[in-house]
């Protein structure tokens, strides 16, 4: 309050007729003016039409307008635009606007249905006159014979066919099947035919063998009688070698080292049986004594 | 097919390298001094020696045949067998007596020649001794 009154001082200061007028709304509108807006606003957009708002316009609208506004304006559109095309009808042909809107393209009730059927029978009726005329241009017998079917076959032709087919073909050569070559007959028969040419080489060169061994013996024995011919025993035998002798020796079966020990020992001059126990190097003393590692 | 023939040249292989080798000279040398040992101390006549080198030989092989013998117990019994097994044929060439003789000489021969391998021996480690003692002794007089 303190500050309207402030405020109402200060305008009376600067303008006293101001100061005056009462605190009321000038700006105000009747009872109704926005609910009654848009009508109106619809009736200034018609043209011809007046602007102004009856009474009751102001209180109500018919009932289902908004309802049937759209179906309303388009009515009203085709009748203004019929009106024009009628018109313009009328300007080219007289017949045709007498025609209206009535639909002259009718077909009688079954007419689609039956359609194919009654082309393909005008067509034939129509091309059979034709063909037949033409073919008996060419030849009376192909004219003769017409539509009839001349390509038939004997009843159960075709279920019989198989079997008399089958029947005409040549017969089947007699199948023989293959052994499985399997891999075990294949080494076996390998070792049998390596083992018989093992076998033979073995036979060959132990003939080989029995052919030298008879050639060396009858060599042995000329140069035995050789040597008793000659009475040259010593001298032969003082001329055989040290590997000789071992070989020929063990050849027979004898242990040259054992023999060769027997041979050097007396056992006179080899040392007790105790001294063998006392003296772990005593064995080894009277082998180097006897020297056999030569 | 290849492995037929590794197969085969495996085997030609074990065949050839299976021979043995000693020296055939010097096993024909002393073969004939056995022989001509044997045909003099048995006084072996010339139908006598054609009978029983034969027989021999095939003994001999048997013998010979022994050397793979696993033990030396097995080896002398199997060598006894087969001496009993040829008796009967030396004795029908040379009789029971000359036959005993026959395995006798036998065994003098290998004696010999043991003999004649530990002389052989001997002599070759006086040589090896002396030229050791003649090398220090050589030594010892180049000293100063």
């Amino acid at each position: 309050m303190y500050q309207q009154d402030y405020i109402l001082n200060e305008l009376k200061d600067l303008s006293p007729t101001l100061a005056a007028i009462p605190r009321i709304n000038v700006f105000s509108v009747p009872d109704g003016y926005f609910d009654l807006l848009s009508t109106r606003l619809l009736i200034q957009a018609r043209p011809g039409e007046t602007g102004e708002v009856t009474a009751e316009m102001k209180t109500s609208v018919p009932d289902g307008y908004f309802e049937n506004l759209a179906g309303n304006i388009m009515a009203r559109i085709k009748r203004e635009a019929l009106s024009e095309v009628v018109l313009e009808t009328h300007g080219v042909s007289s017949l045709v606007a007498e025609i209206g809107n009535q639909n002259m393209y009718k077909v009688p009730s079954g007419y689609f249905q039956n359609l194919s059927n009654s082309i393909l029978a005008q067509t034939s009726s129509l091309r059979a006159g034709q063909v037949t005329a033409e073919t008996a241009g060419i030849s009376e017998l192909v004219a003769g014979i017409g539509n009839q079917n001349v390509y038939h076959v004997p009843e159960e032709y075709f279920a019989e066919l198989p079997g008399q087919v089958i029947a005409k073909l040549p017969q089947p050569a007699r199948i023989v099947t293959m052994k499985s070559r399997f891999t075990a007959f294949r080494y076996a028969a390998a070792a049998v035919v390596t083992g018989l040419i093992g076998l033979s080489i073995l036979f060959l060169v132990n003939k080989s063998n029995g052919d030298k061994t008879n050639a060396g013996q009858t060599a042995v024995l000329t140069e035995a009688r050789q040597i008793i011919n000659t009475n040259s025993f010593e001298k032969e035998f003082s001329s055989v070698s040290d590997a000789a002798i071992v070989s020929f020796l063990e050849s027979k079966g004898q242990d040259v080292e054992a023999a060769l020990v027997a041979s050097l020992t007396d056992e006179k001059n080899l040392p007790d049986a105790d001294e063998y126990l006392i003296n772990e190097n005593t064995l080894d003393e009277v082998l180097k004594t006897l020297d056999l590692n030569n | 097919m290849k492995h037929l023939f590794t197969y085969i040249f495996l085997l030609l292989g074990s065949v050839s390298f299976a021979q043995p080798g000693p020296d055939p000279k010097k096993e024909q040398k002393i073969q004939a001094l056995y022989v001509a040992y044997i045909t003099q101390e048995l006084k072996l006549t010339e139908d006598e020696a054609q009978k029983f080198w034969p027989v021999h030989r095939e003994y001999d092989n048997e013998i010979k045949g022994l050397r793979a013998e696993t033990s030396e117990l097995e080896r002398q019994q199997a060598a006894l067998n087969i001496k009993k097994k040829y008796q009967d044929r030396f004795t029908r060439i040379l009789g029971a007596q000359r036959t005993n003789d026959f395995y006798i000489k036998d065994g003098e021969f290998r004696k010999k020649l043991i003999e004649r391998l530990k002389n052989m021996r001997q002599q070759n480690m006086l040589r090896q001794q002396n030229f050791k003692q003649g090398t220090m002794q050589r030594r010892q007089n180049s000293l100063p």
